[in-house]
């Protein structure tokens, strides 16, 4: 099943790249993937580079639109010191770019009950002691392709603070990069993650949630989820596409461009 | 007090070993200017739980002895600062004992299991306690 | 310090400050986290950094000393840390204890005081980094009289412990709570022989020490559970020294988290000073 999906995604987008001939290609640039030089189009991202060259993805690729957080790669550009990270989908080539793939984070997550752990800014520092080890030498703020003060969260945790933990990780796709960087050894986004879920269970549950909760239980969709079950594939694709360009979310029709981040470039 | 190293044997050898420059450079002390009063090791407030004592640490070092790398004292040591107040000479012996502990730490070893933190201890606590015994 | 006319601004985004001096030649990266705060000092346009932990102080001020002792390493931190502005050097550490003597002045507290503290038998307890290493500590290493004179100004009576100056155990608590239990049953043991109704720290990490290891050893009745306040005729109580110029200067007692306190001390409080 995941196979088959990973094929299909491949092959919806050899169609972005194959679609013109590399004859008509004007602008070329060379990146090195794992040490080994590949000429690749100059506009293309470095996921699709990568598949240009004849890799292909059975880990390290997801949504495409920069919101699994599945494709992170570091690389360096010739010339250049810095080892830079990136998301694969949203990165364009550069030329003289060396690249590798970090399709996992090697992380062991504890297990937690949330329903037994108070509010409580302590448990972050009971499950994660190593919060403790920061240095605060904010590499892995500069890793993260989100852009997010990663530090700050960070020293947010060992202070105990699950709101400002909670605003400054929102936008966290767990990528991983953070952790494959810090040099204490901090799970970061892991720890986000259990702030956040300690944070949200302190707060109240929201009204209209209540309300919309009471309507489901009630039945009131059950009819609606009925209909929708019994779609066959093309009229469920028609009726995305139908909702999508309603929302002007989706031109000519086209589903494999969908984006829904600003940044992306499917 | 906890097992002490047998001393009977001390012998100088003729050279200062690498690691006893090693540890000067790390700790910035001159192990040498020691003169074995022993000031320190009365201030020291944790020799119950020492192996070495202070004073005895900076003699083997004096002496290029490799026992005292693998001695519990400077795990034991809280940077504490008491020794150092009292040196006559002016060694500041915690610093000695932090480059003792970084020989190790280097290596990767630790002097702290993150699995064994005893529960409710605070921040301050573990700030402190990962950067002085973990690597 | 609204009270005694005196303005402290929070820092923001600050970090923490690794609460432990690195006692090595070669580790510049336990600079870092001290050498970002100052330069966030710095684009407040302030020049001083006032602290209320006496680890945070020794760290802080130790940091600054070591990096302005040589241009070279702070070039090298500064570089290091290219997403920050320069820190160019200059900042003063300060502990509130030396603002409040230096600066505000103890005469001035003096006249502040609303609720005296007649009859408090009081232990300042200094520990370590407020008083460590010579040249950076705030008073003497040996005879420090900061804290004393204070609570004197507060109409309390100081006194004197010879273990005021010693090691709590501090971040070994955390790797040996042994070593830290038996640093504690004689620092309490010997405040509890002279009579104190309090003992007053400048540290957190050397409250949390009294308080914890005297509930678990210290006396031997201590359970090491948390008690209800009647607990407080088993232990001696310890307090912040900014709970007790708090308390002196009329601050209202339910601000100053007294019933967080694991040893409740408003018996000893209201005994002697009548609430
Ligand atoms: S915080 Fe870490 S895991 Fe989350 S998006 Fe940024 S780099 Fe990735
Ligand atoms: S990379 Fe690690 S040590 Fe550095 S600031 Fe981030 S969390 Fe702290
Ligand atoms: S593939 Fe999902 S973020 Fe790049």
């Amino acid at each position: 099943m995941g196979q088959e999906i990973m094929e299909r995604i491949r092959e919806a987008n050899e169609a972005v790249i194959t679609g013109i001939d590399d004859a008509d290609i004007k602008h070329w640039v060379t990146i090195y993937i794992m040490g080994k030089a590949y000429r690749v189009p100059a506009d293309i991202t470095l996921m699709q580079a990568i598949e240009y060259a004849g890799y292909r993805f059975v880990r390290g690729a997801g949504c495409r639109a920069g919101f699994c957080g599945a494709c992170a790669t570091v690389y360096r550009v010739a010339g250049d010191w810095r080892l830079k990270a990136a998301l694969a989908c949203q990165t364009r080539v550069e030329d003289g770019m060396y690249l590798v793939q970090i399709p996992f984070a090697p992380a062991g997550k504890p297990a937690y009950d949330l329903e037994k752990e108070p509010p409580e800014g302590s448990v972050l520092l009971r499950y994660f002691p190593e919060l403790a080890r920061c240095v605060a030498c904010n590499t892995c703020t500069k890793a993260c392709p989100q852009e997010l003060e990663v530090m700050d969260y960070i020293q947010a945790a060992l202070r105990g603070d699950l709101a400002a933990v909670t605003e400054l990780s929102f936008d966290c796709i767990q990528c991983g990069l953070c952790s494959i960087r810090c040099p204490a050894e901090i799970v970061h986004y892991h720890v986000a993650q259990l702030a956040r879920r300690l944070y949200g269970k302190s707060l109240p549950v929201p009204e209209h949630v209540e309300e919309r909760v009471r309507e489901v239980e009630a039945g009131k969709y059950a009819e609606e989820f009925e209909r929708i079950m019994s779609l066959g594939r093309e009229e469920i694709e028609e009726l995305y596409r139908k909702e999508q360009r309603e929302k002007g979310g989706l031109k000519s029709g086209d589903a494999s461009r969908v984006t829904r981040n600003g940044r992306g470039e499917g | 007090m906890a097992d002490r190293i047998d001393s009977g044997t001390l012998r100088i050898p003729a050279r200062e070993p690498d690691f006893v420059r090693r540890v000067e450079e790390l700790s910035g002390e001159d192990v040498f200017a020691c003169y074995q009063c022993g000031k320190c090791s009365a201030g020291c407030p944790f020799t119950s739980g020492m192996d070495l004592l202070p004073a005895e640490v900076l003699r083997l070092l004096q002496l290029g002895d490799g026992r005292v790398l693998g001695a519990r004292s400077p795990w034991v040591c809280a940077s504490c600062l008491a020794c150092g107040v009292r040196c006559p000479k002016g060694v500041d012996i915690a610093k000695v004992m932090e480059a003792l502990r970084l020989f190790a730490l280097r290596r990767g070893e630790t002097g702290l299991r993150l699995g064994d933190i005893p529960p409710g201890v605070p921040q301050i606590a573990l700030v402190g306690a990962t950067r002085k015994l973990t690597p | 310090m609204e009270r005694l006319g005196y303005e402290l601004a929070e820092l923001p985004r600050w970090n923490c400050c690794g609460t432990v001096y690195s006692l090595s030649t070669d580790d510049l990266m336990r600079h870092v986290a001290p050498v970002r705060n100052f330069v966030r000092v710095q684009e407040m346009g302030e020049g001083r950094l006032v602290t209320l932990c006496a680890m945070c102080y020794n760290t802080l001020r130790r940091s600054a000393q070591f990096v302005s002792a040589d241009p070279e390493r702070l070039q090298r931190i500064n570089a290091f840390m290219d997403e920050e502005p320069d820190y160019r050097g200059g900042v003063e550490v300060l502990h509130l204890l030396q603002v409040l003597r230096d600066e505000i002045t103890f005469e001035a507290v003096e006249a502040k005081v609303e609720r005296p503290l007649y009859g408090l038998r009081v232990a300042p307890y200094y520990g370590c980094m407020l008083l460590r290493p010579r040249g950076v500590g705030i008073d003497d290493p040996d005879r420090p009289e900061t804290m004393e004179l204070l609570f004197e100004h507060l109409g309390a009576e100081a006194v004197d412990t010879p273990h005021r100056v010693e090691c709590c155990g501090a971040y070994q608590t955390v790797a040996d709570p042994g070593l830290a239990r038996e640093r504690v049953a004689e620092i309490v043991g010997a405040a509890s022989r002279r009579g104190a109704d309090l003992i007053v720290t400048s540290c957190p990490l050397c409250t949390y020490n009294l308080e914890r290891h005297q509930l678990v050893a210290g006396d031997g009745r201590g359970t090491g559970a948390r008690h209800a306040s009647h607990v407080s005729r088993h232990g001696i109580p310890v307090l912040y020294f900014t709970q007790l110029l708090a308390f002196a200067l009329g601050v209202p007692e339910e601000e100053l988290g007294f019933a967080d306190a694991a040893i409740d001390p408003r018996p000893a409080l209201s005994q002697r000073v009548g609430g």
